[in-house]
């Protein structure tokens, strides 16, 4: 085989992708460019958030696609989207545990049960994802392909805020910075197996802005709430940014896509951070 | 090594043996007023024994920190008996030790509340105190070298101590304006009960541990509470937010 031939492309045609909480924050567009590089995608969300309308959204645009209706933060639901996805499929490549951002508010002030019941809405759905989905993967079919046979890939989604501090955001950063240590240690226990496990940082989004009272980009002065921000006071939000945008749900979408193609095969372990430098950045 | 803590009011967490004794025990020797806090009555009393002629004062309240009613009780106590805190080391922490596979949530929620949860509220109750007095504090979490590298079996160890970093880096940005320094120390492998313990049921070996520590051996307890007391001291009073590895070059080296 001729170093060309070992080259892996980006496409996933054929391969089976599930994403839990689907339908919110970056989960449509991970499942469209998931559905784009040609997967089959299985959509799960809570029955509020209506994935069957989300999987027929997707099927429009040329995907195949399957809603189920499952809460990520319940074990047995998470059971129960994988053990449907095998029957319906036969197999399960890609595990994607997508998560969301919660709310914010000063340290002193948050209440315990907010903090401990935001860590482990996170943390219980990425692990417990990855935990039922390796559960299969662990036991399925390896694929033939280089540098060695794959049985599937697990991409959690975890965020620059569980690398730097987010005034305000004590149980979110807290939970990001656990998705990525969560990340590290099933990719050592199961890349023996050959089940990898990788994680998308998310950047600064609108959404990440507007948690911490930040609703106007343009006119960031004026409507900053009070001196808790003021690390993000001084300077425009995307004047830290190096690339002067922030952070879209397209780009974790394509992230999470590469992670989980074959030409991400020797990706494990790894949080590749979509952040238009934001962390490489020293904010002066 | 020598430390002021003079007239200064410690309180460490999980402080009835091991490394939190030896926290208490560098605050103490170096002048402050110590508060043992530990779910254990016997090995807190213990430390309060220890303390006994090294610290200027001692007490132990026996608390558990994943309980928030108890460590507000806890906070109670020790103004009504040393009438402030200055410092406070969140030390309480377990390990955890399961295959991911077979973890169930039963297993895998008390990491969570031992280690992370219990952190979060002994900050926040004690740093409510800290900020009422209006003359700031020092807080040092207890993180480890299992949130930066790998220790597989510990999936719920490594993430509630990732969470701990994490959390030392908000509530130090957020708790600056009250000059409130938030700081972890990240302790590699030492020698304490839990060690010994380890070593005695054959988990782990010493000999393959020394040839993967760039120092060659494992650490003494005394070499990691140097830290904790530097980074609780009034030297250390332009260090916030930080996470310092006392690992012998543990997290500096790669597993080859």
């Amino acid at each position: 085989m001729t170093f060309m031939e070992k080259i892996q492309d980006f496409s996933l045609v054929n391969r089976i992708a599930v994403v839990t909480h689907a339908t919110q924050a970056n989960g449509p567009a991970i499942c469209e460019a998931l559905g784009r590089q040609g997967a089959k995608v299985v959509v799960g969300d809570i029955p509020a958030n209506n994935p069957v309308a989300e999987a027929q959204h997707l099927a429009k645009l040329g995907c195949e696609a399957l809603g189920i209706e499952v809460d990520a933060s319940q074990v047995n639901h998470l059971q129960h989207l994988v053990a449907h996805t095998v029957q319906q499929y036969g197999r399960i490549d890609i595990m994607v545990n997508n998560t969301l951002l919660n709310d914010s508010q000063p340290a002193e002030e948050l209440p315990i049960e907010t903090f401990a019941q935001g860590v482990s809405a996170t943390i219980d759905s990425v692990f417990f994802g990855c935990q039922v989905a390796a559960q299969h993967m662990l036991k399925q079919e390896a694929l033939q392909t280089e540098p060695y046979p794959l049985k599937g890939s697990i991409i959690n989604v975890a965020s620059v805020a569980g690398e730097m501090a987010i005034p305000g955001h004590a149980a979110y950063c807290s939970a990001m910075a656990g998705v990525i240590a969560i990340t590290k240690v099933l990719a050592a226990e199961w890349g023996p197996q050959g089940v990898r496990v990788a994680a998308v940082g998310a950047g600064i989004t609108e959404s990440l802005l507007k948690s911490i009272g930040i609703e106007d980009l343009s006119n960031v002065e004026s409507t900053l709430p009070a001196e808790t921000y003021m690390t993000l006071k001084s300077n425009a939000p995307t004047g830290y940014i190096p690339v002067k945008a922030t952070a879209s749900p397209p780009v974790v979408g394509q992230a999470v896509a590469y992670l989980a193609s074959g030409a991400a095969s020797y990706i494990t372990g790894t949080t590749l951070y979509t952040d238009g430098g934001w962390l490489a950045y020293g904010y002066l | 090594m020598a430390f002021d803590f003079e007239g200064q009011v410690a309180v460490v967490t999980g402080a009835g043996r091991g490394l939190g004794r030896a926290y208490a025990q560098v605050l103490g020797r170096n002048g402050a007023r110590v508060c043992i806090v530990e779910l254990d009555p016997t090995s807190g009393q213990a430390s309060v024994t220890a303390l006994e002629g090294v610290a200027p004062d001692v007490i132990f309240v026996q608390t558990d920190v994943g309980e928030a009613a108890q460590v507000q009780a806890c906070v109670d106590r020790v103004v009504e008996e040393f009438g402030q805190v200055d410092i406070l080391v969140n030390n309480a922490g377990n390990e955890g030790r399961y295959v991911s596979l077979e973890i169930t949530e039963q297993m895998w929620r008390p990491i969570f509340q031992v280690n992370l949860f219990s952190t979060f509220i002994c900050s926040q109750l004690f740093g409510r105190e800290m900020i009422r007095q209006g003359r700031g504090g020092a807080i040092v979490n207890v993180s480890s070298i299992a949130s930066l590298t790998t220790f597989p079996g510990r999936t719920g160890y490594a993430a509630a101590k990732a969470g701990i970093n994490l959390l030392t880096k908000v509530l130090a940005v957020e708790w600056a304006k009250y000059n409130i320094r938030v700081n972890a120390v990240g302790p590699g492998m030492t020698r304490t009960e839990r060690f010994d313990e380890s070593l005695g049921a054959g988990l782990v070996t010493e000999e393959p541990l020394n040839r993967r520590i760039p120092l060659g051996r494992v650490a003494e307890p005394s070499e990691i509470a140097n830290v904790v007391a530097f980074l609780a001291s009034r030297e250390a009073s332009y260090i916030t937010g930080q996470i310092w590895y006392a690992d012998g070059g543990w997290t500096a080296r790669g597993s080859l």
